[in-house]
């Protein structure tokens, strides 16, 4: 069976919108993978950044997002889910597999007292999928202000703008029928739902942010790069986890 | 519907006996933890791992190690069916984007560039990782429809290019980035 061009690029789109539409079904993120972590907001990573301090040449600032799509003005009532432990895991030696970890833990439901324990920058006990929280630090923080470690990191965990940028309306045009179960007065009744409304996306000036005024969780640190660089070259590989 | 309920019915069992069985363990020695959820690049895994057989799942639960086995397989999947790349421009992305990480060269004092390291500096700095105002839409579509990997001299065009959607048009002029930390923009 042939397929034309036109077909295989909207499986393409529809493809890398699965995500997307079942993190919106699921009131989840631009990034929820799959059911449980769609019904897990608390765990569902979506975004991870590493870029150099403005403030301070000589440090590195790491930041990951999570519960994606928090309403306008929910912000600050929304809290941390203290049963994850969220990672950033750092490979300083070339093979992928953590060398450090810098990990978070959360205590309490309420946002307005809820608490946070940090621990590393830190070789780990046990690399991989199974993991424990290593020896905290001595201070302690609360959400939403930032605060400094006794080893020098400086943190903020809180509730953020989100900084991701996506025009997901006209990806429901070029896809009706996957916009129809979100929004069932999308189509004019009668019209074929796999007719895509839209081939292309929309013109600078009428593409729309979808995130636009959405908020995330974030975990942020900023630390000396010394910290985080093993002893070859200053090549830092950073992903992030969550776990429970 | 029926199967629906059957599912969240097996889930609610299987997490209340996982939730047990963690407790069990808290006796024997440290808490431990099982990984849910990773990401490094954005839109890596959520474009060419499908939700179906579990694509998705298995590579949110293992680890960077795993990609050349797991994730290069969802790329080489994508590119050349679906995508209809050729193998030159699928063997390019797969090497670029396995392992999943985000790479940062800390000798660098340049600006942070979403792929920098792995492209020699060519999406904007050496430094590499990711920053804020990256628009990391337009470079997954620019690697996937579009002839990124060819202008990168990372193999020969293929002349299967989709121009209309290697952009979406959207940039970072609406958030609210600040130069001191914590950076991202405060809550809206």
């Amino acid at each position: 069976m042939r397929c034309s061009r036109w077909k295989l690029t909207i499986l393409a789109l529809g493809v890398m919108m699965l995500p997307i539409i079942m993190l919106v079904r699921a009131r989840g993120s631009d990034h929820a993978d799959t059911p449980a972590i769609a019904a897990t907001p608390g765990a569902d990573l979506t975004d991870v950044f590493i870029f150099p301090s403005a403030e301070n040449v000589n440090n590195v600032v790491l930041a990951m997002n999570v519960h994606p799509l928090i309403p306008s003005g929910q912000g600050l009532s929304t809290a941390f889910d203290p049963n994850v432990l969220y990672q950033f895991k750092i490979d300083n030696g070339g093979d992928s597999v953590e060398d450090l970890v810098i990990q978070a833990r959360f205590t309490g439901t309420d946002p307005a007292t809820q608490k946070v324990e940090f621990a590393g920058p830190v070789r780990p006990s046990r690399t991989g999928v199974v993991t424990q929280f290593e020896t905290p630090d001595s201070v302690t923080g609360t959400l939403n202000k930032v605060f400094t470690l006794s080893n020098g990191t400086k943190v903020f965990c809180g509730a953020r703008e989100d900084p991701f940028f996506f025009d997901l309306e006209q990806f429901f045009k070029i896809l009706p029928d996957r916009a129809t179960p979100i929004n069932p007065s999308a189509l004019p009744a009668g019209q074929d739902p796999d007719a895509p409304q839209a081939l292309t996306f929309r013109p600078v000036g009428q593409a729309k942010d979808f995130l636009a005024g959405l908020n995330v969780l974030s975990i942020i640190v900023e630390l000396p790069k010394t910290t985080v660089i093993g002893n070859g070259d200053h090549k830092i590989r950073v992903w992030c986890t969550t776990s429970r | 519907m029926k199967y629906t309920h059957l599912l969240i019915t097996a889930i609610a069992v299987l997490t209340g006996l996982a939730i047990l069985a963690g407790c069990g363990s808290s006796n024997n020695g440290p808490r431990t933890y099982q990984q849910m959820d990773r990401l490094a690049r954005p839109a890596v895994n959520e474009v060419f791992a499908t939700v179906a057989k579990n694509r998705h799942k298995v590579n949110n639960e293992d680890n960077p190690t795993d990609d050349t086995g797991q994730l290069a397989n969802d790329i080489q999947l994508f590119m050349t069916h679906t995508a209809g790349r050729s193998q030159a421009i699928t063997t390019a992305v797969k090497s670029v984007l396995t392992p999943d990480v985000l790479v940062a060269d800390l000798s660098q004092t340049g600006i942070a560039a979403y792929l920098g390291v792995e492209t020699g500096g060519a999406t904007g700095g050496k430094f590499g990782g990711r920053k804020l105002s990256d628009d990391v839409v337009d470079t997954s579509l620019g690697i996937i429809f579009g002839n990124t990997i060819p202008a990168l001299g990372l193999a020969a065009d293929d002349g299967k290019e989709i121009a209309a959607l290697t952009t979406d048009n959207v940039g970072p002029n609406g958030k609210h980035f600040a130069n001191t930390f914590p950076y991202l923009g405060p809550p809206q």
